[in-house]
């Protein structure tokens, strides 16, 4: 899979995280949190993982959390991705 | 089992997701239909798909798209992999039940399939939609969309919706299933709501859906045995054991006569009672 277009996914509501995404040579991956002394490891970490199982190499990633649990992160992640992935 | 009260939750809320775990309905209807818009299908798909490995609940329903719609088999893929009690089928005929009945029952697990009547023919083919599939353990009345089929307005008295609820009610007991009414839509109403489900209650209905959990406590309550109701049940079936120690077949207690149908209620009111935590033996 590579990102071919911009995309969005989520919301910037509590519980929740808005996930920007756009095409570009390398992964890169920004991460703007809340929570982010607390949790950034473990947020980064995440959305690595999901990209890693759906075979991301490439893309810029910009993550705005409010606050979102793991399942909710990955999900937001899944969901941009095959938004940007999609053909034009 | 539906139970009393079934609570609709948006799947593609995180926040409401997040806080279900701590209502008290007896059960959950996550939400991909009319709670999520055109263009966030896909995401309310994937959030549900994350959040229900994590919920541990009994009974946790989805409410999947019409199969009219392009989002239904996505869905049903979904669901079947979610684990998840039951799918709510909504404007449901009863091809609709057939054809989703065919696909889950592949999975090889105990699944109930919850038709959601909300359409005039719904409620004219409802014996047809409950005998299509063995799946159907419980019908769903849904008034929105039913007074939009009838072209009538939807009033807080509700006699707009007589007919339809008592046909429905009707129909679930003559096929031994449950019968879930229609939401309450004014969350700030909780004097509305009460006599709504009292009157629910009254024509036969075993629960009723809510689309807030303000609204679940009123809901528990009304659909909950009575404390007196359940000791004459246990009266009647202790009055009964002693009967047919003796022979006898009819036998009365304060002077009414107690028969097989009413030894009958009385076992279902008590079953009823211990599903849901209402006694404790």
């Amino acid at each position: 899979m590579k990102i071919m277009k911009e995309a969005m996914a989520g919301s910037l509501e509590s519980s929740d995280c808005l996930i920007m995404v756009k095409p570009s040579e390398k992964l890169e991956i920004e991460i703007e949190s809340i929570v982010q002394k607390r949790y950034g490891k473990q947020i980064r970490a995440a959305i690595e993982e999901t990209l890693d199982e759906m075979g991301i190499t490439s893309g810029y990633y910009k993550v705005q959390d409010k606050g979102a649990i793991d399942y909710c992160l990955r999900a937001r992640v899944q969901t941009v991705t095959r938004r940007g992935c999609e053909e034009q | 089992m539906i139970g009393r009260s079934a609570l609709f939750i948006p799947a593609s809320s995180p926040s409401m997701i997040n806080a279900s775990i701590a209502f008290r309905a007896d059960t959950l209807i996550f939400d991909l239909e009319d709670a999520v818009s055109i263009g966030e299908k896909d995401a309310a798909r994937d959030l549900l798909d994350g959040a229900l490995g994590q919920i541990e609940k009994k009974n946790l329903f989805i409410r999947i798209n019409p199969l009219s719609s392009a989002f239904w088999r996505a869905d049903i893929e979904l669901f079947l992999k979610s684990g998840s009690q039951g799918i709510v089928l909504p404007k449901a005929t009863p091809g609709d039940v057939k054809s989703v009945s065919e696909i889950i029952k592949q999975s090889n697990r105990e699944i109930s399939v919850v038709p959601l009547i909300e359409t005039a023919r719904g409620v004219e083919e409802i014996t047809d939609i409950i005998q299509c599939s063995p799946l159907v353990s419980g019908i769903l009345f849904g008034a929105e969309d039913y007074c939009l089929s009838m072209g009538v307005k939807r009033t807080k008295e509700g006699r707009e919706i007589a007919y339809a609820r008592a046909r429905l009610a009707n129909a679930a007991h003559a096929y031994g299933i449950e019968a879930m009414d229609t939401p309450f839509t004014n969350a700030d109403d909780a004097e509305g709501l009460n006599k709504d489900a009292v009157l629910a209650k009254s024509l036969g209905f075993s629960g009723k859906a809510a689309i807030n959990p303000r609204q679940i406590d009123v809901i528990n309550k009304t659909f909950s045995v009575e404390a007196a109701e359940l000791e004459q049940a246990l009266r009647i079936i202790r009055a009964m054991e002693e009967a047919e120690k003796s022979g006898k077949g009819v036998f009365s207690l304060d002077r009414q006569m107690i028969d097989a149908p009413i030894a009958q209620r009385a076992r279902k009111l008590i079953k009823r009672a211990q599903i849901w935590g209402e006694m404790s033996c």
